[in-house]
Formats: structure tokens, sequence, C-alpha cells
């Protein structure tokens, strides 16, 4: 070693720069390969990357950047990231990104794309994108630039288009659904208080759709929904707002229009859809609507309010004889009775609830010879306020109806029957030929009733032969597949039927074959005057005939007088029901007297019209009643 | 405040000279502090400061070279202070010679509830026989929450058992004095004048002043990296110390602080610094020389403009600036505009890091300034 300080010292200055040398050049190769990680990196992932120079000029871009903007690497480089990256908002006006550079790269402060932003491509071609911006800065902090990341979200926002637009469109019409229809009508409603502009609600019920549904299928009853779509399209003006607000109801917000204009509006469609035939396979139907009309105004507090008055003017359409327009007037008779039994159907819940309804029997009296001897009765109900009342059907049958209670109505009604027939003495059933309950349209269709009903026959031990449901024409047209599906499963247990008030309704002869019926009951208004009008003893006549012509045997019911009962026997008719055979008593004790009084007296079970009041007798033994 | 210092004629000094060194001052000083030569006339000098000044506070260590003004002398150096204020004052905290143990710890709370009352403190430590790092490391742990500024030097090696400081006419052996001062503003300049030299390392594995590895390799590894030449080792640790330790963190309160090197390959593939050095520690290499000393000294601004200074530049510094010794202090000299100074080549500087108080300095240069307060 040298020893002269200033060459060694010198010598060691070279080891220290040889050494720094080499540190420098391995930490340069890792920085380059560093940067090319990087480079591969940001080449390979699926974003699109952009940097700027403290400048916003572009000084680089990956594959997936040069893809979205259509700008190649070679030509974006140096070109101002304005140019490069276009954006246009949700109408397709330029959104300039200039400014929020500007900021990011001068203050530092990052940002997002705003929502809804399209990115223009150098070819014209648009692509969703959502992203965000943040300032690059030098290891003192200073801005060198800033990098712009972004991603192709077209197919996101389409989706999430069609799902926004599911969730606020009918699938099968595509017209606005029961939730997105409300939101307008809160908007129409808000205007109407604020602004006092006028706005009509139209709020419609096919009158003929279960009939096609359950003739032809459930394709042809959505055909028949979208026809009628298209013609409620044509007929509405562009502002008016179509909605289907489920099964075969719709609606129509008609904007900024007087009452009689949407009078006008509206009976157009009505009229078109008169003249419309929905034709399917070999048939051919006429198409009618129930209509109810209501000015939206600000007398309305909420969309609940005016969505009922417009669907208690719907009914009161219907209630009219149907395929009719009927305006909303809060006074009207018929509102005020729908006012009315709306306070029915919490009385009836809390009934059910407290168990206080009853059940009341009225007889059925053989007058052939050849009839079996025993026992025929209807089940009758009753039900009992918590004061005492008691109320026949007829007061809140239409209410239960209208507001869905008649399957728990029913329910309970052949549960308690079956309970109370169990309960009685052996020589009850034996005698037992005929126990008729009513069965509602809402019954008729339930699927489930089967298994309730062989769950409580089987509990009950009453023989299913015994048992007979009354039906009427009506409810077993409204859903004519699933009843007469029923009918024939209940059939096959021994349960038979009987077709009720025969002669008001439709009393289709048709129908007589088509289901499977035993009996027919021929309405009392027809019975009443029997002896004395001979157009009533024609129709007795006629339909006794036709019933048993097709292997029926008939029931004449509000059989009032002795000379009714000796008429029917000459005319034919199998049996005989009314107040004068046997006036209505507690189930648990049918009649056992003779007929005391000539008054109307029963009110049946769940469906029919009542005919007066009745006494109400003590439980006794059971009798029919010597004739 | 104001200061003068002594040039000493070499040998045993006449009371009389002093005497007359401070007759335009009217009185005698509040504080005498003497840097001398350890020689046989020591005790004189001592006997002669107390015949001039009976009344001063007394006090010094031994050094080898020392600073008197603007020069670097070995015939020994006094620098006398005057209170403007006569509430103002310094006094002595002595903590007894303990041969190589560290002080009791009611000793050093002692002294730190007196440093802690004062506006600043001078520390003059027998720079091999006191364990100077072990007292500032305590030191430290009690003064965590009021920091004052402490400054001072190591005295260097005079002779085989140490540097002994004085307190009147007792020399003590293995001490330390604490100078406390009560209406003095003291601030410090810690001159380096190195740059680096190699990248930077870490020291994966040290104990005290013993670094056994550097990256995973012995230290001596490292070492032999740059100082091989022609296939021989330089001289150790002497041409190392031209080439210190710097320390770069990564604990701020690390950084900036210097090591020279005591040993070489003694344990074996261990390298021996003057002060600690730990694992974790980031280090490289410095150089400097001479002029860059010099020229960093000389770039020292004066502002506020002191009133005394005090020096205490280590051996190593010394041994670079070589033949010219008396330049670095010269440079500074004349950047404070002739302000009174004194001091010594050290063997261990202590002063504030950036991020705390009493770092333990190698290779380096205190500059302590004064300037008395306010009345």
């Amino acid at each position: 070693v040298t020893t002269n300080p200033l060459e060694l010292d010198g010598a060691i200055l070279r080891n220290l720069l040889a050494e720094t040398t080499r540190a420098y050049e391995a930490q340069m190769a890792e920085l380059h390969a560093e940067k090319e990680l990087a480079q591969i990196t940001l080449a390979s992932i699926g974003d699109g990357v952009l940097a700027t120079n403290a400048r916003g000029v572009v000084k680089y871009l990956n594959p997936v950047a040069e893809k979205l903007t259509g700008w190649e690497r070679a030509e974006a480089i140096g070109a101002p990231l304005t140019a490069v990256f276009r954006l246009a908002g949700q109408s397709g006006e330029p959104e300039e990104v200039g400014e929020p550079l500007r900021c990011c790269l001068e203050e530092g402060k990052g940002f997002r794309l705003n929502e809804r932003i399209t990115l223009e491509r150098q070819d014209g071609r648009r692509y969703a994108v959502e992203g965000s911006c943040a300032p690059i800065r030098a290891s003192n902090g200073r801005i060198i630039g800033a990098v712009l990341v972004f991603q192709d979200v077209s197919d996101q926002r389409l989706m999430a288009l069609q799902l926004a637009h599911q969730a606020t469109h009918d699938e099968l019409t595509g017209l606005l659904n029961r939730q997105a229809f409300d939101g307008h009508l809160q908007r129409a409603l808000d205007e109407a208080r604020s602004l006092a502009t006028t706005h009509a609600l139209c709020y419609l019920d096919l009158d003929q759709f279960k009939v096609v549904n359950d003739t032809c299928g459930h394709l042809a009853g959505d055909e028949l929904l979208c026809r009628v779509t298209s013609l409620l399209q044509e007929s509405m003006g562009h502002a008016d707002l179509v909605a289907r607000l489920g099964g075969d109801e719709f609606a129509v917000l008609l904007a900024r229009c007087t009452l009689e204009e949407a009078r006008r509006r509206v009976g157009e469609f009505h009229q078109a859809l008169r003249r419309f035939r929905f034709t399917w396979r070999d048939k051919t139907f006429a198409v009618g609507a129930s209509i109810g009309l209501v000015p939206i105004t600000r007398e309305f507090r909420t969309v609940t309010h005016l969505l009922s008055a417009a669907d208690h003017a719907c009914y009161a359409a219907k209630d009219k004889g149907r395929n009719r327009i009927q305006v909303y007037q809060e006074d009207d008779a018929t509102f005020v009775r729908r006012h009315g039994e709306m306070s029915w159907v919490v009385r009836i819940q809390r009934t059910l609830e407290e168990d206080r309804f009853r059940l009341f029997s009225q007889q059925i009296q053989p007058l052939s010879p050849e009839a079996r001897p025993g026992l025929y009765f209807e089940v009758l109900l009753r039900m009992v306020e918590e004061d005492g009342r008691i109320h026949l059907p007829a007061d809140f049958l239409r209410a239960a109806e209208r507001y869905g209670l008649m399957r728990a109505i029913d329910r309970w009604v052949i549960r308690e029957t079956l309970r109370t027939l169990r309960v009685q003495p052996a020589p009850f059933l034996d005698r037992l030929r005929l126990c008729a309950i009513n069965l509602s349209a809402v019954s008729l269709g339930d699927e489930e009733l089967y298994d309730f009903l062989d769950g409580e026959l089987a509990a009950s031990g009453v023989p299913a032969d015994r048992l007979c449901f009354e039906i009427t024409e009506t409810a077993a047209v409204e859903n004519l597949v699933q009843a007469r599906r029923l009918m024939d499963r209940l059939a096959e247990r021994g349960v038979c039927f009987s077709l009720d008030d025969f002669g008001t309704g439709m009393s289709s002869y048709a129908y007589l074959k088509e289901l499977p019926v035993s009996f027919l009951k021929i309405d009392g208004r027809f019975v009443k005057d029997v002896v004395t009008d001979p157009l009533d003893r024609a129709m007795v006549e006629s339909i006794n005939q036709v019933g048993h012509v097709i292997g029926l045997r008939t029931v004449a019911e509000g059989v009032s007088s002795v000379a009714v009962v000796e008429r029917l026997k000459a005319i034919g008719v199998d049996f005989a029901q009314g107040n004068w055979i046997s006036p209505p008593r507690p189930l648990n004790a049918p009649a056992v007297e003779s007929p005391s009084s000539p008054g109307e007296g029963g009110r049946k079970g769940s469906g029919e019209e009542g005919r007066g009041d009745e006494g109400l007798s003590l439980p006794g033994d059971i009798e029919p009643p010597p004739l | 405040m104001r200061s003068r210092t002594i040039h000493l004629p070499g040998g045993a000094c006449p009371p009389s000279a002093l005497i007359e060194a401070c007759q335009d001052a009217g009185r005698p000083p509040d504080m005498a502090l003497a840097f001398l030569p350890p020689e046989d006339g020591l005790r004189e000098t001592l006997a002669a400061m107390t015949a001039a000044w009976p009344d001063s506070l007394r006090l010094g260590c031994e050094a080898v070279t020392q600073f008197t003004g603007p020069e670097a002398t070995d015939r020994g150096s006094v620098q006398l202070f005057w209170f403007d204020d006569p509430r103002h004052r310094a006094g002595v905290e002595v903590i007894p010679g303990t041969h190589g143990e560290p002080p009791s710890a009611r000793r050093v709370e002692a002294v730190a509830r007196r440093i802690a009352a004062s506006d600043g403190a001078l520390l003059l430590v027998d720079g091999l026989r006191f364990p100077a790092e072990r007292f500032l490391a305590d030191l430290r742990r009690i003064l965590v929450s009021v920091p004052p500024l402490v400054a001072g030097g190591l005295a260097s090696r005079v002779s085989a058992v140490g540097a002994r400081v004085f307190l009147g006419e007792r020399v003590l052996p293995s001490a330390c004095l604490a100078v406390t001062l009560h209406g003095v503003s003291m601030r410090v300049e810690v001159v380096r004048g190195w740059s680096p030299a190699s990248p930077v390392y870490t020291v994966t594995r040290a104990e005290g002043g013993v670094v056994h590895e550097i990256e995973g390799a012995p230290a001596t590894s490292w070492y032999r990296r740059f100082f091989t030449v022609h296939g021989e080792l330089a001289p150790m640790p002497e041409t190392a110390n031209r080439f210190p330790l710097i320390i770069e963190g990564p604990r701020p309160e690390r950084q900036g602080l210097y090591r020279a090197m005591r040993g070489f390959d003694d344990p074996p593939g261990a390298v021996t610094f003057l002060g600690d050095v730990e694992t974790g520690d980031r280090v490289r290499l410095g150089m400097g020389n001479e002029r860059s000393l010099v020229s960093t000294a000389s770039e020292l601004a004066a502002d506020p403009v002191p009133e005394a200074a005090i020096l205490y530049s280590c051996t190593g510094r010394e041994s670079l600036l070589g033949d010219r010794s008396g330049a670095e202090v010269a440079a500074i000299h004349r950047a404070l505009g002739g302000v009174p100074l004194s001091g010594f080549f050290t063997c261990g500087e202590i002063a504030p890091t950036p991020r705390g108080n009493l770092g333990f300095y190698n290779l380096t240069a205190i500059l302590v300034l004064l300037r008395e307060l306010d009345a």
C-alpha cells in the first residue's frame, strides 16, 4: 500500500466511485425492470389508461385506451388530452374534460367522470365509460401530470337500463307497471296542487277477459291484453301515460286535460273497443270494458286516495251493467255505498277473528214420492255483531266478495258445518241425505280447496256424498276451467253440486251440459207467483223440463204457501224450499215442527239474495215437517 | 456579556499575567474556562488562576490542542466571561470519577434537574474513562419533556489514563463537569464538511459501537471492498477516518451522526466505532478534505452576532487538516466577525440532532454561540 495519503485516498475514491457506479447501474436496471413491469401491467389490464404531462398533453396510453379512443399511440402522444378523450353527455352534448383536468393538474384535485357519460371514438362510435383522474406527483410532491383510468361500461349500462325498464314496465304489454305509474300519479297530483293544473285518471277493467282466458287459454288472454294495449295507445295522446296495473286492469293518466276532454278521449277509446272483435282460432269475442274516470284535482290527498276513487268509479261502471264509462263524483249514491262496503271489511274480519259467524239451516222438502226419505237442508250464514245484532248475508257478502274475504268465509262455513254434523247423534247422519253449502266464485277457483275439504272430511267422518255445494252460474263461468276441474275432483269423491238461482243470470242451458251438477235450483222469483202468473209458471215448467231432460233434479226456492207446493207437485218439481216449509233455524236445531210462519225465512249460507227475516229456534229433534 | 481569550505563555503562568489580561474589564471575570495542556505546569496554572480570580468560577479540562481566538495552540487557552446583568450567572455540577462505571441514577437525576432549570448547558467529559454515551442516554430519558440546549466535548486523549477535568484547583480524573448557564442564549451550529461517497447500505448487526455485519456480510468485508488498494488493505483505522461512516437514518434523530473508527477486525470481522451504531441504521461512507472542512466553516453565518463562542472540533478533523490544523478555527473566527472564541480538539462531540437533544457525534465540529439575554 502506498504511504502517500493523497495516492491512497485517490485509490479509495476510485473504489468508492466504482462501487457507486455499480450500485447506480443496478438501481437503473431495477428501475428499468420496474418500468417494463409497469408498462406490461398497464398494457395487460382491462382498463384504459391515459397519462399526461403537467400541461395536459398525452404522454402514454395503453392498448385498451387506444381501442376505446380510436387513437393510435403514435398520433395520440403529444396531443392534448381533450382531443384524444372526447366525452359526450347523456343527450349527446359535448362534455368538456378540460376544466376538471386543469383543476387536477393545478390544484391536485382528482375527479371522477360524470355518470352516464359516453366516450366518443375518433370514428364517431360511442362507448359508455366510467373512470377517474388523479394527479401524478413526483417524490417532492410536485404535480408532474395526470393519469386517467377508464372502463367501457356499455354492457353494464345497457343491462342497468334494461333492469330499470323491467322494474318499471309490464313484461307482457311493455306498458308502465303499477309502481312506476304511481310515481307519475304522484307528480300529477303534486302539479295539480301547486299549479292548479287539471289531469285525469282513467281506470279500466276488461269485461270479457276471464271468458277469453278460460275458454281459449292464457295465450289468448295475453294476446287480448296486447291488442287492447295497442287500442289504448292509438286512442290516447302522446303525453298520456298508459299502464297495466295487473290482470285485466289498465290505467291512463291523461295529462293536462279537462274532464270533458278526458271524457271525449276515453269515449273514443271505448267506441273503438266496442267495435273491436277479438278472434282466436274459431272463436270471436266482443270485448267490453268498465271504465272509471276521475279528474285529478287538489282535493285528492294521496295517490292511494286517487286510485281508490278511480277504482270506485270503475266498480260503479260494472255495477251499472258493465261496458260503460263512469265519472267519479264523491257524493254519488254508488260511491257512498262503496264507502259503506269498505266499512264492512273490518267488521267481517273481526267477526272471523272472534268467531262470531253463526250457521243456520233451512230444510229442503222432497215433493216427489221417488225421493229417498231423509233429511235435506241448506246451510245458511249469519253475522252476529259485538252488540248482538244479526246481519243477513245480503248486508255483507258484496263487501266480502269485493275485498277478498270470501275464501275465508267459505272455509269457515265448511269447517263449522262439518264440525256440527260430526257431533250430532248417530241417527242424524243415517237420515241425512243432503247438506247443501253455498260456495263462492273465489272458492271455485281456489286450487287448494280440494285438499282443505279432503282434510276436513277426514277429520269429521261425514261421508262426502252427503255434501252438496251450491254454486251460481255466474261463479262457475267466472273461472270455468278451474271450477270445472275442482267440481270433477269433488264429484269423484261423491260430493254433488247444485246450480243455484237458475233463471236469473245468463241461464245458458249450454253450461248445464258443461258442468257436473245434480240439482237445478229454480229462483224464487219465478216460484213465488207460479200459481197466479202464467209466465212464471211457464218459466218453472221450462226449467224443470230441461233439467229433467238432462238428468237433473229440480228444487224450487222461495215456497210460500201450500198452493205453491201443490202447483210445483203438479209441474213435477222434485224438491221445495222456503219459509212456509221450514224457516231457518240454528244448524244444530233443524226444524221439527210444521211450517208455522208464512213469512220468508232464510238467507243462504254465503251467496244468495235475502228474503226477509226469520225466527231463531232452539235446538230440537231432527225431522222433516209433515206435508 | 463580555468575553476575552488569553494566550497562555506555556509552562507555569504567573498570576500577574492573568490579572493584567483582564485589567481593562475593571473586575474579575464571573467565569474562567480553561483548556490546558497536560503538562507539569497544570497545577501551577490553576493556582495562578486562583490567585488572580479567587472568587470567579474556574473550570476546564485538559486538551492537547486548544483554540484561542483564530489560532490553534498547544500552550493552553483561557476564556473569561463577564455577565452584564448581576442576576445572570454560570453554575457547575460535578459528576466525580467513576472509573468507567456510569454515575448513579440519583446523581444523573440531580444533574438533569439543574440542566432542566438552566437556559443551556455545556458538558466537559473525560473522553476515555467516563462512560459518556451511557450518561447521555440516561440524561436524554430524563430530559425528554424539557430539553434545554446541551452541547459539549469529550476531552481528547492526553495520557494513557485519559483527560482530566478541573474545578478550581481540584483536578478530577474520569469525571464530567456540567456547566449550567442562566440568562444566556445558547445556539449550537453543527459543522460537517463531508460529502457522501458511497451508496447507502444497511447495518444488519451491531451492538453499541461494534458493527458486526453490513448488508449481511462481515463489516470488515464491506470496508475491505473500498479500502483495499493494489490488493492490500490500507492502514486502519486511520485511513477509514478520512472516510467517516455517516448515519442516514432511518430514525430521524440519528440522521447526520458521523462515526469515527476505533478498531478494525477486533473482534474478528467487526469494526468498532467511537459512538454507537444500531442494527437497522442506514449508512454510507463520506469523504472530505482540508478544503471542504475549512470551506464549510467559513460559510457560517453570525446572526445574531454572538458575544462569545466555544468550539469543540473532532481530532479526526485535526488529522485531516494536517499542517493547517488552525485553518478551521481561523475560518470560523473570521466568519463570526472575530468573536472571542476558545475550545479544543475533542474525542467525541455532544450536540442536538435534527430531531432530538444530546446526540453523540464524531468527526464533527460543534460550535456553541453565546449571547447574554436582555436584562
